[in-house]
């Protein structure tokens, strides 16, 4: 081997190294891509008075790439929350300690999770807790990193069920699981179906599901919760989670099969290929979606007054009972959030994220300590009854050993349904805030 | 193959192939931040990749894009194996062996004797068949939700499950080095020869009786293999894996790009291309991540794969070369007290 | 069944065009393009763009020549820069510089539009317009497709069957060297072609934007299903490419109608392993000298 070519590794190797040392070594966190919420939501205005201290909390998510409207909604949640607790004074046990979100960007790759969390763990050692990843396929890789370092992460709205049987004892999942939606699904389609005078058994089943961790969760549960209540399943169709480019012969499919009722788990941009190819072709079967996009504001946004009618199960809402009997957050907290995001309602996204941040602002609060483990074991404490905000995840909210929201069993999630541009609470009717409409006539129901 | 002392007397000749294994060998002592170890290992991986698609990809110049397939089969067995009878993944690797060579049989068959780009647009389909028999068989493989170890603590050899970052970081290290040994070794030898006359004008070889299609099976085969281990070795680092990240399109070009940039059919090429490529996508996602779309990463991988092609396709390693030739020369003509050439 | 095939029909002209694009560059100068579906998500930006100087819901068909003028000067540009330096120096040349090509022109595009998936305000009366037979629905951008596919392929054929220019085309695609003896410019005959090829990529995308998203991935899919176009219908033939995009759109839409949409990928993928391997120049093919 010649001289030449020993020589250029040598120095790639050591270029590769020193540039390492350079830029993450002595990077302040505030320099470069792992750095603090971008605006000043974060860093308000107490900056500059006197040595404030700052605690750490990292926020996980989709926030660039393809999946860049989940990491928005988290982001923008986390920031409420961090501004929030800024603005009234920090967090009290620590001295008035202000709150500095990290964000965790994965690109919307899965295989960057892990790379993307341990880079910013690596240059930001004094994080203190995590909030997300939502969505279960980025959030999966980082477990073996959170146990490793021994950091929690409340995974917001991150549904897959096997997120706590991995045996880490750093993830906590407030809120429900694939299968609990799909429960619920079903039982609010036989709740709608004797609304409309319906006989649910009657109905024709169609089963929609992008091909994800998350996508078949929801199916599989789809699957067995209609067989528990004797539903016929007349179809079941996958697409690739890499997107639907056309939806044709799907709706050709359902529409062949006689889908009376079409229960999806997908994403915004396959949601308004599917209800837009739906209206061409002339049908139009009872939607129940499963988050994702369904339920999301970009959908309105694009599809305007066509959304109407449409239900959607969301991990979380806005407008549920137990939600609006917290006044400070429904009444002031929330209006703030519509007033800076041009009206817009606190997506399925934003609230939990917001939650998050405010339980482990509370565990800190508790624990009077910043070392990671101490706010573990005070997150782990935390119930619907001692603490207001995990209240509003549920009010039954309470974590097993596993991390594992048990409060959510038989309680949640809600079914929400267009309502003249927004998504509201309808089903089950103790947390409903408004009335369901029939979703082929637009028309409420008598009675 | 050779007799030990010529060997070293060989090894003497390389004085900086020494010096850089010594310093990657010695890096851990140094550097402990376990980020940076990580980075590392990545580099390994991927330079083990990219040494073994050269194989084929460099030496042959047959563009493959179905490493990821291969790759799959090592991760698949070795984790499936673990988690359903704790079988310990140094036993799995032969079994993803035997599995790869047959798949690379099935492959490389009927496609190696395609010529040129129809071969490259035949395997890019094979990526995607992988991926969908892994959806379909859900209930062997898990389907979209992949497969997790789980948590563990303490220093298990056996099993790969390690607390820090070190034991993996060698364990990379050397069979990086390995396959760099096999691929110096089928350079010296007659398939290394043969592949070579392949590159250069396949009708000719074959018309001087080389048997091109074996020949090209047989560095499909062996790359194939080399993989499907650093598959089995991967999978154990990262503790999950499903099929969108392994069995995709994208993993592929970034093993293809690796061994590019770095210097296709060059021994050591692929080594120096993951160097580049690996840092250059962290540092982009750590700086500029927060630029626009954060495809930045990608972005510079295209322009690199252009700029190679269009200026140095021979690489980066190539620059060194140039470099070399004339200490070289001037080295002689100061022996010889002659003129510069 | 009549609706499947109706949908494999439409979806099938939009194939052929692109794929036409791709095997006239080919013909031509021996290059497969594996950028040409990125290329399309070009021309769908560039109708994104210009569609903000139409008056709203308006149909982005009339943008049809200034699209087509855009495309062709960026594929002059393209061509320029980078093509031209490698033809005729290998397969693996050409394969990784168009392949890097496409991850640059898909990220550029992320880093100035951004990921989100983006639509032309075109009106809903157009989006949703569609023509009913019997029990059956053809979408009316579907059919606008399709039909403009058509008509460009057999101008296309037109121009390369009765024009000189076409001809000398025809004839540097068989044989380089005596073209340019018989006084054909081949390096113009290179830009024509090239940007042809990128101009009907272009148009392909235009005539998607009422149908699907634009977004930087949004031509990604449809690379690799023109390539399996060209080989089924034969590298260089015009016809061939017509047909077998719309052999492929048909298999597509049945395997998808009666499996499932992600078998209906891999039924693409088979049939180009199946082709390449039994039929390697293809259904009508005769030219490739090398498979």
């Amino acid at each position: 081997m010649k001289i030449g070519k020993k020589l250029a590794l040598l120095m790639a190797a050591v270029l590769a190294a020193t540039t390492f040392a350079a830029c993450t070594g002595n990077a302040t966190p505030s320099a470069g891509g792992g750095a603090a919420a971008s605006n000043g939501a974060a860093t308000p205005s107490t900056a500059g008075t006197g040595n404030q201290k700052t605690v750490k909390i990292g926020v996980a998510g989709c926030i660039t790439g393809a999946n860049a409207e989940s990491g928005r909604q988290t982001v923008q949640g986390a920031e409420l929350a961090a501004k929030y607790i800024n603005e009234n004074g920090g967090i009290k046990a620590l001295d008035g300690a202000q709150v500095e979100l990290v964000l965790i960007d994965n690109t919307s790759d899965p295989n960057q999770s892990a790379l993307a969390l341990e880079r910013v763990l690596d240059a930001n050692n004094d994080i203190v807790g995590i909030v997300g990843n939502p969505t279960s396929s980025a959030l999966l890789p980082m477990l073996p990193i959170l146990q490793k370092y021994k950091i929690p992460a409340l995974a917001s709205t991150a549904a897959n069920s096997s997120i706590t049987e991995q045996g880490c004892e750093y993830i906590f999942q407030p809120s429900n699981t694939g299968g609990q939606q799909s429960e619920q699904m079903i039982a609010f389609l036989q709740y709608l179906a004797q609304k409309m005078g319906l006989e649910a058994k009657d109905l024709k089943i169609g089963i929609l599901y992008e091909n994800s961790s998350w996508g078949q969760d929801v199916a599989k549960g789809n699957r067995e919760n209609c067989e528990k209540a004797g539903l016929t399943v007349a179809i079941e169709e996958t697409y690739p989670s890499t997107g639907l480019s056309d939806a044709s012969p799907i709706v050709t499919k359902l529409k062949n099969a006689g889908v009376d009722v079409l229960l999806t788990a997908s994403y915004v941009p396959d949601t308004k290929l599917l209800v837009s190819t739906m209206t061409s072709m002339q049908y139009k079967p009872i939607i129940i979606g499963s988050g994702g996009g369904l339920g999301w504001p970009s959908l309105v946004n694009d599809m305007g007054s066509d959304t109407d009618g449409i239900c959607c199960i969301n991990a979380w809402l806005w407008d549920a009972k137990f939600v609006q009997d917290n006044t400070e957050f429904y009444d002031n907290i929330r209006l703030q959030y519509e007033e800076s995001h041009n009206d817009e309602f606190m997506a399925e996204q934003v609230g939990p994220a917001f939650i998050c941040t405010m339980m482990i602002a509370e565990a800190l609060e508790n624990g009077q300590s910043t070392d990671p483990t101490v706010v573990r074991d005070e997150v782990m404490k935390l119930t619907g009854e001692n603490s207001e905000w995990f209240a509003l995840f549920n009010p039954y909210s309470a974590f097993d050993e596993n991390g594992r929201n048990v409060g959510n069993i038989g309680h949640s999630p809600m079914m929400g349904q267009w309502q003249d541009g927004r998504l509201r609470t309808v089903f089950p009717e103790e947390y409903a805030s408004t009335n369901v409409i029939n979703p082929l006539t637009l028309e409420p129901f008598a009675g | 193959m050779k007799k030990p002392t010529s060997l070293l007397r060989k090894a003497t000749k390389h004085p900086i192939a020494i010096g850089f294994i010594v310093l990657c060998m010695a890096l851990p002592l140094i550097i402990t931040r376990g980020y940076l170890l990580r980075v590392f290992i990545e580099v390994f991986f991927f330079a083990a990749m990219g040494t073994a698609w050269n194989i084929l990809g460099g030496f042959g110049r047959q563009t493959s894009w179905a490493s990821p397939a291969f790759f799959c089969i090592g991760a698949y067995t070795a984790m499936l194996l673990n988690t359903n009878f704790g079988t310990s993944p140094w036993v799995s690797i032969f079994i993803g062996v035997a599995i790869a060579i047959v798949l690379a049989i099935a492959i490389g068959a009927p496609t190696l004797k395609l010529r040129g780009v129809f071969f490259s647009i035949a395997t890019i389909s094979c990526t995607s068949i992988i991926r969908q028999l892994i959806f379909n068989f859900a209930s062997l493989t898990g389907g979209a939700q992949g497969v997790s170890l789980k948590m563990s603590s303490g220093n298990n050899f056996w099993q790969l499950r390690f607390d820090s970052e070190v034991p993996f970081y060698y364990i990379a290290f050397i069979w990086m080095l390995i396959i760099v040994l096999i691929t110096a070794i089928i350079s010296k030898t007659k398939l290394g020869y043969y592949l070579r006359a392949i590159r250069e004008d396949e009708d000719a070889a074959q018309s001087l009786g080389v048997r091109t299609h074996r020949m090209k099976l047989i560095a499909f085969i062996i790359s194939a293999v080399l993989l499907s281990v650093t598959g089995a070795f991967y999978s154990f680092k990262i503790g999950y894996i499903d099929p969108n990240s392994v069995a995709s399109h994208d993993l592929a070009i970034r093993i293809a790009v690796t061994a590019i940039l770095g210097g296709m059919g060059t021994i050591w090429g692929p080594v120096l291309g993951a160097f580049i490529c690996v840092p250059m996508l962290e540092v982009s996602n750590y700086y500029l991540s927060n630029f626009g779309g954060g495809g930045a990463g990608f972005a510079m991988y295209g322009l690199a794969m252009v700029l190679v092609v269009l200026f140095r396709p021979n690489g980066v390693i190539s620059l060194f070369e140039g470099l070399q030739k004339r200490f070289e020369s001037r080295k002689a003509n100061k022996q010889t007290g002659g003129e510069a050439k | 069944m009549v609706q499947v095939i109706l949908n494999g029909l439409m979806i099938g002209g939009v194939y052929s065009l692109i794929a036409v694009g791709l095997t006239m560059v080919h013909g031509v100068m021996k290059i497969v393009n594996f950028a040409q579906g990125d290329f399309l998500m070009v021309g769908m930006y560039a109708t994104l763009l210009l569609y903000g100087l139409l008056t709203p819901g308006a149909a982005p068909y009339v943008l049809i020549l200034p699209v087509a003028v855009i495309m062709f000067l960026f594929g002059l540009m393209v061509f320029r820069t980078t093509i031209y330096k490698v033809i005729g120096k290998g397969d693996s040349n050409y394969i990784l510089l168009t392949l890097g090509l496409s991850y640059l022109l898909q990220n550029i595009a992320q880093l100035i539009f951004g990921p989100d998936y983006r639509s032309l305000a075109v009106s809903n009366d157009l989006k949703f317009a569609s023509i009913s037979l019997a029990d059956n629905f053809i979408s009316v951008p579907r059919l606008v497709a399709f039909g403009a596919a058509l008509i460009l392929v057999i101008l296309m054929s037109f121009f390369l069957n009765k024009t000189d220019i076409g001809r000398a085309m025809r004839a540097t695609a068989e044989d380089r060297t005596i073209a340019t003896g018989l006084g054909v410019n081949t390096k113009v005959i290179y830009i024509l072609a090239f940007g042809l090829g990128t101009v009907f990529a272009g148009i392909s995308g235009l005539l998607l934007t009422p149908i699907f998203f634009v977004y930087p991935l949004a031509g990604a899919p449809f690379s690799s299903i023109a390539m399996t176009v060209i080989v089924l219908g034969g590298l260089g033939n015009i016809k061939g490419a017509m047909v077998g995009g719309i052999i492929i759109g048909l298999v597509e839409s049945f395997v998808s109608g009666y499996v499932n949409l992600e078998m209906a990928k891999v039924a693409i993928d088979l049939v180009l392993l199946l082709v390449l391997m039994f039929k390697p120049f293809g259904l009508f093919g005769k030219g490739a000298r090398k498979a």
